[in-house]
């Protein structure tokens, strides 16, 4: 196995991240809202139902903040579930950044949700979304996006124009 | 440099919460600390950052390589060999 984590369908991001399932500039007043956004987008794109919603909320009340993985972003997920239909990420930046309790990375602009409907999809899917946070020029930049066609741009670049060709893409016809 | 090689037990692997467990204990060192995973040829990664450590994608029977460098990193490697061998908190599911 290579160091790409290519192993498993959730390894595109690009294939992920369809433009309906970004939205930017969103309003939250607290993380609960925030994470309710990011259900908002995942339900919109079609990979989850509402019940996946409430179990990313549960995550957080159970295993605390750590979702809060980098300054400023969140990765909202949980476990596969029947809610999920099936692999895909949202993203959403909030108007204003919302405390989530994280000692070093609060507070938050930018929520990252994740669903996944098995263990290895989950895993590879999270492996990839982290290796492309963990640079802090494509986070800044990320932070900044105007609109959902600037980050699947972002994206689109890390991933060398993959993310050009979409599995789904439910975005072809846009303008 | 000293390191380990662990195989990881835990049903969900290195991440949520015994992927915290993990992380915090590492930062309580002083010594430098990578891992990486053996199973994926990762590559080797700030073992205290839970971000990096969700890059190297760990799951339940994956072989990690935890290497540190440092003036308790003998110490360092007992601890988290002991957690992982543990299952980092986590029950152990059917």
């Amino acid at each position: 196995m290579d160091a790409q984590l290519s192993s498993g369908a959730g390894a595109s991001l690009g294939g992920l991240l369809p433009e309906s399932a970004i939205t930017i500039g969103a309003r939250a007043a607290d993380w609960r809202e925030a994470i309710r956004a990011a259900g908002r987008a995942l339900v919109a794109s079609g990979a989850t139902s509402d019940a996946y919603t409430d179990e990313m909320i549960a995550t957080v009340e159970t295993l605390g903040a750590y979702i809060v993985i980098a300054p400023g972003i969140a990765l909202a997920h949980s476990r596969p579930s029947p809610a999920v239909h099936r692999a895909g990420m949202c993203l959403v930046t909030l108007a204003r950044p919302v405390e989530f309790g994280h000692r070093t990375n609060d507070p938050v602009s930018l929520v990252v949700g994740l669903a996944a409907p098995d263990d290895e999809g989950h895993v590879s899917a999270l492996a990839t979304l982290a290796d492309f946070l963990t640079d802090e020029g494509r986070r800044a930049a990320l932070l900044r996006a105007g609109d959902p066609r600037t980050v699947r741009s972002l994206i689109a670049a890390y991933e060398g124009g993959a993310a050009g060709q979409p599995d789904h893409a439910p975005d072809a016809a846009h303008a | 440099m000293p390191s380990i090689d662990v195989r990881v037990r835990n049903p969900s692997g290195l991440h949520a919460r015994p992927a915290t467990t993990f992380t915090e204990a590492a930062a309580r060192f002083e010594s430098r600390i990578t891992i990486e995973n053996l199973d994926r040829s990762s590559r080797a990664v700030d073992a205290k950052s839970i971000l990096f450590l969700l890059t190297i994608g760990v799951l339940s029977g994956h072989r990690v390589r935890i290497t540190a460098d440092g003036p308790d990193a003998d110490a360092a490697l007992a601890t988290l060999r002991d957690l992982i061998e543990a299952g980092l908190g986590e029950a152990a599911e059917a």
